[in-house]
């Protein structure tokens, strides 16, 4: 995907369609400024540098990222912040640096 | 974050770290519930509690600043208030996130919701189904203060406990089995009945709690390590071992199918609403052991477990049932006791204690 993604109607779940066009648009920029607020730490922690506190705000981030991607019809990139949490929760490893390359893939198009 | 209040709404408080998880779950529950406002760690949704006294509290566990659990604490212990909490760590048994949600529970949280998986994606408005009805739930419910810091079983020194003992083989009349149903407010329930228990306990210990199958490993895994008794999670073919808590897994019943204590998973029958049932597994344990067994029906919303407690005691089973002052939902017990499926009916407290009578002591 390539600039910022309006919300895609064909792509949309079912239940977001429901909801009023502003509480859609709503969610998006939330996810949008979720994204861009926590892809990048991610990032950080990928390069293998990370003290314990950051490893467990790069596990969080991952969580939520996860979390928020299921609500925004992101699946593939829900199931890779739940794989990277899983990696994080463990103190890190050679699975982090990939999959942070391909959660970045996954999700560039809502970066801000 | 505050908004205005309908007063026609039960009024409800969202705690979530994650803009976007509040502003789903907003748009889940605002048909039914008034958000009155959203906190986005522990510390604010304590605050935001005592100042607006929410009919209901839906929150996150894995929270900045205060954890979830540690908010519930401070909530329970100073403003009660029902608490829903959702969580997406529904693990295998050991993992310590997964035991994070049932402390949520003996804390004082009403209920626990697991976060739609990944795969989930595509029936999110099921989902969102699911939590309100859950919250209705959890609106509905009288809850009491719990003290902080009661996460922990009670310390009960073996020494102030009768040793107990399967009588022999030739005696029928011994309990071989203590069977124990529970739902809304489980947990706690459970903790402080099975703490009570002496360390060398005797006969097996089968505890049916509804409770989605995901989360059971990690009931297991909880009281495993504040117990002294082993705590597994069921197994069909296996045998109920004695002096240890048998939980049924999630799915299915589970059904002992003899006096050897053997049990079996079944499909829930068509139609049943809670699962693993209550009924299924104490009928079978009526048919099965007769006067050997003591049924325990606790805390609870519905009726599963009071035809199936009827049973136990027509074949001649001691049965207790919980009292509507210390039940999270008076609802199973309730109909269990209207029922006359009660011998006995106790507040929490006392219903370890009168197990404890109940069994035989060991002939000196």
């Amino acid at each position: 995907m390539t600039g910022q993604p309006q919300v895609v109607e064909s792509v949309v779940p079912e239940h977001l369609r429901r909801l009023p066009p502003q509480a859609r648009e709503g969610l998006a920029e939330a996810f949008r400024s979720e994204v861009s607020a926590r892809l990048p730490r991610l990032q950080a922690v990928a390069d293998g540098k990370a003290t314990a506190a950051e490893l467990e705000q790069a596990r969080r981030d991952a969580h939520t990222l996860g979390s928020s991607a299921t609500v925004l019809g992101e699946p593939s990139a829900a199931q890779c912040a739940r794989a990277l949490e899983v990696e994080l929760a463990g103190g890190g490893s050679a699975q982090v640096a990939p999959l942070v390359r391909r959660l970045h893939e996954l999700l560039a198009g809502w970066l801000s | 974050m505050t908004t205005a209040v309908s007063r026609e709404l039960p009024t409800v408080v969202i705690v979530d770290d994650s803009a976007v998880q509040r502003r789903f779950l907003r748009a889940a529950v605002d048909s039914e519930f008034s958000v009155v406002a959203e906190a986005r760690n522990g510390r604010e949704a304590v605050a935001l509690v005592a100042r607006l006294r929410p009919t209901v509290v839906l929150m996150d566990l894995d929270l900045p600043v205060m954890g979830g659990l540690e908010a519930i604490e401070l909530i329970m212990s100073t403003t009660p208030t029902p608490i829903l909490v959702y969580s997406a760590y529904v693990g295998t048994a050991g993992s310590e996130r997964s035991s994070h949600a049932l402390a949520a529970l003996a804390a004082g949280a009403v209920d626990v919701l697991a976060k739609p998986a990944p795969q989930d994606a595509g029936r999110l408005e099921d989902y969102a189904d699911a939590l309100r009805r859950r919250l209705r739930v959890c609106a509905r419910v009288r809850v009491i203060t719990h003290p902080r810091g009661r996460l922990r079983a009670p310390q009960v020194p073996p020494a102030r406990l009768p040793s107990a003992s399967i009588r022999p083989a030739d005696d029928p009349r011994g309990v071989r089995l203590i069977a124990i149903g529970a739902s809304t407010g489980g947990p706690h329930a459970l903790l402080t009945v099975l703490s009570s228990l002496p360390v060398d306990l005797a006969p097996a210990v089968l505890v049916v709690q509804h409770m989605a199958a995901g989360f059971v490993p990690g009931l297991a895994a909880w009281l495993d390590e504040l117990l002294p008794h082993p705590v597994v999670v069921g197994a069909s073919g296996r045998r109920l071992a004695p002096g240890t808590v048998t939980i049924a897994p999630g799915g299915g019943n589970l059904l002992v199918q003899d006096n050897r204590l053997r049990v079996l998973c079944t499909p829930p029958d068509a139609g049943q609403f809670h699962v693993p049932g209550i009924d299924a597994t104490f009928v079978s344990v009526a048919a099965a052991l007769g006067p050997d067994a003591v049924g325990v029906l606790l805390t609870g919303m519905g009726r599963d477990g009071a035809a199936g407690l009827l049973e136990m005691r027509s074949r001649g089973a001691l049965t207790l049932g919980q009292d509507e002052a210390s039940s999270t939902v008076y609802g199973m017990p309730a109909a269990a006791y209207a029922l006359g499926a009660v011998e006995r009916q106790l507040p929490l407290p006392e219903i370890g204690p009168a197990l404890v009578s109940a069994l035989r002591p060991v002939p000196q």
